[in-house]
């Protein structure tokens, strides 16, 4: 399957609206991937946004976060709190969601082969998990803790895992834009993690020109 | 002459470079984890920043917490402020000294110096308006609020007029307008749309136009593009006004928390394009 989606990253990022020479092969530089990539003040602005939306995304949880730990607006019901605050929050995770999406797209082979940018996703799916444990498990019972200043350990412990999972996210996204970890220059088991001998193959057939069956049928 | 510390403060700018020779320095630039270490510890801080600025700010706006009195929130979100504040002047100092050569020579670098003169002033400003404070202290806040817009006026003049930071200024425009939205008593669903199909219309024509030159052409409509719908939505709205025999009444409050908010994400802005120059 990491073939496949290899395979499928490349045709986006060197085929998909390529100008083709006579011999029906994509010019370099010339898709669209290439050409976000290659537009300064375009991807500027997507990655400037994705950046300073942190302050929209991860500041607004933060205080969600200190509020089912008890340490902000005590008196303030949990429930007024989440109603409040929360949809700004899923505002501002749209923005970074676009943005994000759209930086990938600049690079897709690339990031998918890259460690630091898979514990990037990683811990995303780890949130993702925790925002649905928290609704659909500790936010069940919320009627009976809501008015509380200190709510119980499971929403506590929730809450925690929220703070420390997005600062990992940041750190990671943050780590993986450098690009200092890449298929380049690892080897071993994190090589392996990172997939790096299916990138090799896929960067091969398109050096060599040859299609495989799922690029000749994209 | 161009715009940067180095050319408005040679002295101070001299006393930087000198402090940027430090051992110190020279073991943070030595080693690229340290540098990467500080970077994310300003990343991280301004994280908690934008919470602390946001939450207070969209409060008085009446964007969020009606039910909770905005001393309250801003009792609870200033030590979060102070440590965020503290934290990116910190690493940001840091960052600063082990990369004089570029920071110094900067215009980013010098609108973000502004432009943190005139949050740091708004906010303080917000803060005291919002203790209610009576007499001398009312005014104090209230002049420190009009001094400190001044100054970001000057940072978001220098920003708008520098050659290659466009896309920096269309962000701190674009947040400007959703707030201003937001806040809009009537016809936001109006502004929202209006919004949407410039950019829309940004997007598609300089694909199908242009699409070698996409990045440049595609900026410079959306900034145009958002400058004149702001324009028209803010002539409306003060035009209705005006029809129903009444001034345009914003609360004090709401103005401040306006700038503070914008004033913030014009140094995130200019210090992210301090990277990008």
């Amino acid at each position: 399957m990491g073939q496949s989606i290899s395979e499928f990253l490349a045709w986006i990022e060197f085929r998909l609206g390529a100008e083709l020479d006579a011999a029906g092969r994509a010019i370099p530089y010339t898709s669209w991937s290439a050409q976000l990539q290659a537009s300064e003040r375009l991807w500027m602005v997507l990655e400037g946004t994705h950046v300073i939306t942190i302050m929209l995304f991860a500041g607004t949880i933060l205080f969600v976060d200190l509020r089912l730990l008890g340490l902000v607006w005590r008196k303030v019901p949990v429930s007024q709190v989440a109603d409040n605050v929360l949809p700004i929050t899923i505002g501002g995770f749209a923005i970074m969601a676009i943005t994000g999406v759209l930086l990938f797209l600049a690079q897709p082979l690339e990031y998918f082969h890259s460690l630091i940018f898979r514990f990037k996703i990683l811990f995303l799916l780890a949130a993702a998990i925790n925002i649905f444990w928290f609704h659909y498990k500790v936010q069940r019972r919320r009627a009976e803790w809501d008015v509380q200043p200190l709510p119980p350990v499971s929403a506590r412990l929730s809450a925690s895992l929220s703070i420390a999972l997005w600062v990992l996210v940041i750190a990671t996204g943050r780590y993986a834009a450098y690009g200092w970890v890449s298929c380049d220059n690892i080897d071993g088991l994190a090589a392996q993690a990172a997939q790096c001998a299916t990138y090799d193959a896929t960067l091969a057939q398109y050096d060599a020109g040859a299609e495989t069956p799922l690029m000749a049928a994209l | 002459m161009s715009d940067s510390v180095k050319d408005w403060l040679p002295g101070a700018a001299a006393q930087i470079e000198a402090l940027g020779q430090t051992p110190l320095i020279a073991a943070i630039n030595h080693s690229v984890w340290a540098f990467s270490v500080i970077q994310l510890g300003h990343l991280l801080s301004i994280a908690v920043l934008g919470g602390a600025v946001l939450v207070l700010n969209l409060r008085l706006l009446g964007l969020a917490l009606p039910t909770v009195a905005p001393e309250e929130v801003e009792r609870s979100t200033r030590p979060f402020m102070l440590a965020s504040v503290a934290g990116t002047i910190v690493t940001g100092f840091l960052m600063t000294l082990a990369t004089t050569q570029s920071s110094l020579t900067s215009t980013a670098f010098l609108i973000k110096m502004i432009a943190l003169l005139a949050a740091i002033g708004l906010s303080v400003s917000v803060a005291w308006s919002v203790r209610r404070p009576a007499g001398h202290a009312r005014q104090a806040a209230k002049v420190l609020g009009v001094l400190a817009t001044l100054v970001w006026l000057v940072a978001a003049g220098l920003f708008a007029s520098a050659s290659n930071l466009g896309p920096g200024v269309l962000l701190v425009a674009v947040a400007g307008f959703a707030l201003f939205a937001a806040f809009l008593p009537s016809r936001r669903r109006a502004y929202g749309i209006g919004i949407s199909l410039i950019l829309l219309a940004g997007f598609g024509s300089t694909f199908l136009l242009a699409p070698t030159a996409a990045g440049d052409v595609l900026t410079e409509q959306v900034s145009i593009g958002t400058v004149l719908i702001g324009l028209a939505f803010a002539a409306l709205l003060w035009a209705s006004e005006m029809r129903h025999g009444k001034p345009l009444a914003v609360p004090p409050g709401r103005i401040g928390a306006l700038g503070s908010t914008l004033a913030w994400v014009t140094v995130a802005a200019a210090g992210r394009w301090i990277g990008f120059s």
